[in-house]
């Protein structure tokens, strides 16, 4: 039977050595906190960290890691203590409960602490137990000379289920206790430290885990080789450059989907589209869950702002879906506090909201889109492709000389082929003849629009055409709806807002839509604009 | 993107740089930690003889205490600087009442922190008058020892009661106890949510007959701090004449030089480098110089170093951190947020004050204008208290002579703009 990548590096599966040796990614973060843990007597209370990460970014496998190293390394070991929650600890739902839990793992860790529970349990009827139970364990790493390095997983899950009380007394003790030392681990972050009147605000020190960059991505696949034995790696990744970011950008990095990709990219050849098809089906369990665990409304909502893709106005949902706009806030609001959705803001009162995790908005709009969603999807890993397998725009912009008149007899014998016309609208915007260029415009694209493989070289003359600060003019064939545009480029249409958003708010509104699976795409764009 | 590349100005400071870099790795220098979250104690606290010196002459003095300052300016810092250097003649009992909801477990915690104070236990004799003092009052404790005093269960005690009593009998051998209370005003709003104003108010004037008792008062001072305005709490809840009586230390921010010796201090322990020019560049660009906000830059600075291995930094590094800061919505969002106290009239009132200094191209708003629009909300009465609030409270600052006024830091009008523009 095949090894799946994927269950190759899910840290649930792994050793601690294989965990160890195919820790390859969130290096940086790993040292950064485990300096600070190494290099912190604890003599007071210390900084407490809070990994902030969605889902399937790492944040377990990087606790994961951080355990076994303060476990492992025999100079601080003599010291601190670590142990490690996992995720659904549905067990702890009171203070007090924390520290049972936590004093059953010490038993297990060291036989320094056998018999803590017991201890603790004998005082469970006591009115003081929740802060006898954590004295107990205070006193029992006191007595060890042990500081406890406290991994806890999904924390906000806890966190959620203690009274205000019980969480105010946890920040008390994690202001006064130089005994312990908490490192979370959250898809939540935003609830528990940002507000201002929840105890938690501002306390813990956050460490954010991003989508892999394309070098972090070049890592990763050679690691994940190396596992798998695949000893062409380093061919692939040449020869499939273009089709790894763009399923890389279209799935913003996240190491999970990095896996599946990895997986189907190391498999047979042919276009994106294939392995963005085999790359759906292999989501679709991940992303399910997270449909059916959403209310009949809040499914109605969610599929409108999927379908939409970009951002959109409460007031554009609630037309749609015939609800007051008011009762779609009050939904809207939960779907934004359950992670669902991202807020956007429009101005001072107004919000536009898009589904946060870009790749679940992709994959919804395959499944679930009709012929026009699925269109807009597949020319955007068409346009990601082309984009990250294109040559240097600079070099061909020098190609300045070029025999316009030459362009022009052909034009003249064909006006009906593509590359002719192309070249020549090129060569008469090169030469600073706008007007004329733009005649042709509309020709090329004529020809062109009922094919995808000429979208590459087209964009090339849109990025040309903002280079020379014809942005209404290219506003306008944007707006031509004849050749959608507006969806075959969509990160070419982000980079014009951007340009145009000083010359109307409208426009600055319309660059605030912006999806995060665009905006690495739109940045490069902006600057191949300014290079040129 | 672009943003993300820094360089060392000059290939000569490169080498410089590199040369710097590696010395400071292998000399292990490592002073202060950034420090954000946590209160800073040891060698991350920063030393402010000249605030510290004004607190103790106010300790000195007698007097019971409020330390005031806006969130993040450093008071649990200092109140943990105080407990952990104490002078001669004076124990520090350092209580954090935060998740207190009545009054009797307020005063709970205090007997508790007396019984179990670590200063206290080093002298045999002092603890011996406390195990005879425990043994007498509390004839319903269980066990009394090295941190492990144990009431008796299910008998509830009054406590306010009992500290008077330990008051009165304990011999401190001439020592003063200074209890400071942390988070004392959230135990009130705490107090006043659960069981309403009225109890609310009683611990301030149970807190207050305390201080005045002339039988005990010569043995104890209270030092009260918390991350919400006591003073605002009690005008709202018309109970300021129970607190009156208390003198009040602000914990002002850095001066110019305290600001670059922070920085200084911090580089000590981080791999890269800043020059004065880059120093004096990010001062001027907080100028609000509270330590958290020169934290909060040298950790941006930190990600920064961590990123692109740049040994020097520069002002174009100051200019992305500061940039950053204000971008992380949540450190200056309570700015705002705080201001929901103020209702009607006086939050429009407000809010048109910073919203007007923050688009204006000179960035400040003059006296004039202000009471232009004191008119316009209808608000000639007050205005003047809620003007000065906006003072206190960190968000402004005024040039006398000019008559004008404007943020206090550029960056939170920088990030006030933003608010706005959104």
């Amino acid at each position: 039977m095949r090894t799946s990548s994927l269950s190759l590096y899910n840290s649930n599966n792994l050793t601690e050595q294989e965990l160890v040796d195919r820790f390859i990614i969130r290096k940086k973060e790993f040292e950064k906190i485990f300096n600070d843990i190494k290099n912190s007597d604890m003599s007071y209370p210390e900084q407490h960290y809070m990994i902030d990460a969605q889902t399937g970014y790492g944040k377990t496998t990087l606790l994961k890691r951080l355990y076994f190293e303060i476990k492992g390394d025999k100079q601080i070991k003599v010291n601190l203590i670590p142990v490690i929650l996992a995720d659904e600890q549905y067990n702890i739902r009171r203070l007090f409960t924390l520290w049972e839990i936590t004093a059953k793992h010490l038993e297990l860790e060291s036989d320094e602490f056998s018999g803590l529970y017991a201890e603790m349990d004998k005082h469970s009827l006591e009115e003081d137990y929740e802060e006898i139970s954590f004295k107990i364990l205070e006193q029992k790493l006191k007595e060890n000379n042990k500081k406890l390095i406290l991994l806890i997983d999904d924390i906000d899950a806890i966190l959620k289920k203690f009274k205000v009380s019980e969480q105010q007394k946890l920040r008390e003790i994690l202001l006064t206790s130089a005994e312990i030392r908490i490192i979370g681990a959250t898809p939540a972050v935003a609830e528990f430290t940002f507000d201002y009147n929840k105890p938690f605000y501002d306390f813990f020190k956050i460490v954010k885990l991003e989508g892999l960059t394309s070098d972090d991505n070049k890592l990763f696949f050679l690691k994940l080789g190396e596992v798998l034995n695949r000893k062409d790696m380093n061919e692939i990744l040449i020869s499939k450059r273009g089709k790894i970011e763009a399923l890389r950008r279209l799935t913003g990095g996240v190491p999970r989907i990095m896996t599946l990709i990895f997986e189907i990219i190391s498999g047979d050849n042919g276009r994106a589209f294939k392995e963005f098809d085999i790359l759906l089906d292999r989501a679709t369990p991940l992303y399910k869950y997270t449909m059916d665990s959403l209310s009949p409304v809040q499914q109605e909502i969610v599929d409108v702002i999927a379908l939409r893709l970009d951002a959109i106005t409460t007031k554009e949902i609630s037309d749609k879906i015939r609800m007051q706009s008011k009762e779609v806030s009050a939904q809207l609001n939960q779907l934004e506090k359950n992670g669902v959705i991202n807020k956007i803001p429009v101005n001072k009162k107004n919000y536009m909201y898009q589904i946060k995790e870009r790749f679940f908005n992709i994959w919804y709009l395959m499944r679930y889109g009709g012929e026009k969603e699925k269109h807009r999807v597949l020319w955007l890993v068409d346009f990601f492709e082309s984009w990250c397998s294109k040559e240097d725009l600079i070099n061909k912009s020098e190609n300045r000389n070029q025999d316009l008149n030459y362009l022009e007899k052909s034009f003249n014998k064909d006006n009906n082929d593509f590359n002719t016309i192309y070249l020549l609208a090129k060569a008469l915007l090169v030469n600073d003849e706008i007007e004329e260029s733009l005649k042709k415009v509309n020709l090329f694209l004529k020809v062109a629009n009922t094919t995808e493989r000429y979208n590459g070289i087209i964009n090339e003359y849109f990025i040309f055409l903002m280079a020379k600060k014809q942005y209404n003019s290219l506003f306008k064939l944007f707006n031509e709806n004849e050749f959608k545009l507006k969806d075959k480029f969509r990160p070419t249409y982000y980079a014009l807002m951007y340009f145009m958003k000083d010359q109307d708010e409208k426009f600055g509104i319309e660059y605030r839509k912006i999806g995060e699976e665009l905006e690495e795409t739109v940045e490069e764009i902006i600057e191949e604009v300014k290079k040129l | 993107m672009g943003d993300k590349k820094y360089f060392a100005k000059t290939l000569d400071k490169k080498y410089f740089v590199k040369y710097h870099c590696k010395y400071k790795e292998r000399s292990e220098v490592s002073i202060m930690k950034i420090t954000t979250g946590q209160a800073a104690r040891g060698e991350n606290f920063f030393n402010r003889p000249i605030l510290i010196n004004k607190l103790w002459r106010k300790i000195e003095s007698d007097s019971s205490i409020i330390i005031s300052a806006p969130r993040r300016v450093g008071k649990t810092s200092l109140m943990r600087y105080i407990e952990d250097n104490p002078k001669d003649k004076y124990y520090i009992i350092y209580v954090i009442t935060e998740s207190v909801y009545d009054e009797n477990k307020y005063y709970k915690e205090i007997v508790k922190a007396i019984l179990n104070c670590d200063s206290i236990k080093k002298r045999d004799k002092v603890v011996n008058s406390i195990k005879d003092l425990a043994k007498n009052i509390f004839k319903s404790i269980d066990e009394v020892g090295i941190d492990s005093i144990k009431f008796t269960k299910n008998i509830e005690l009054d406590y306010y009661e009992k500290f008077i009593e330990i008051m009165r009998f304990i011999d401190l051998e001439g020592h003063k106890l200074i209890i400071m209370i942390d988070e004392f005003a959230q135990t009130i709003e705490n107090i006043q949510q659960k069981e309403g104003t009225t109890y609310a108010v009683h611990l301030l004037q149970s807190n207050r007959a305390l201080r005045q008792n002339s039988d005990i008062n010569n043995k104890f001072q209270f030092i009260y701090t918390g991350s919400i305005s006591l003073e605002g709490i009690a005008r709202r809840m018309d109970s300021s004449k129970f607190i009156n009586d208390l003198d009040i230390v602000k914990v002002t921010p850095l001066s110019e030089l305290e600001g670059k010796s922070l920085i200084n201090e911090l580089l000590k322990g981080l791999k890269f480098t800043m020059d004065d020019d880059t120093i004096n560049y990010m001062i001027n660009e907080i100028k609000w110089l509270i330590p958290f906000y020169i934290q909060l830059a040298m950790g941006k600075i930190q990600d920064i170093y961590d990123e692109n291995n740049s040994c020097a930094i520069y002002n174009d590094s100051v200019d992305i951190a500061i940039k950053s800061m204000i971008e992380e919505n949540n450190k200056f969002s309570s700015w705002h947020e705080r201001l929901n106290v103020y209702k009607n009239n006086d939050y429009r009132f407000i809010i048109e004050v910073l919203n007007t200094i923050s688009i204006t191209e000179v960035k400040i708003i003059t006296y004039n204008e202000i009471y232009d629009l004191a008119v316009r909300y209808n608000i000639n009465e007050k205005y003047k208290d809620l003007l000065n609030t906006l003072i206190d409270d960190g968000y402004i600052n005024n040039d006398e002579e000019a008559k004008t006024y404007t943020f206090t830091s550029p960056i939170l009008r920088m990030w006030w703009c933003k608010k706005n523009a959104n």
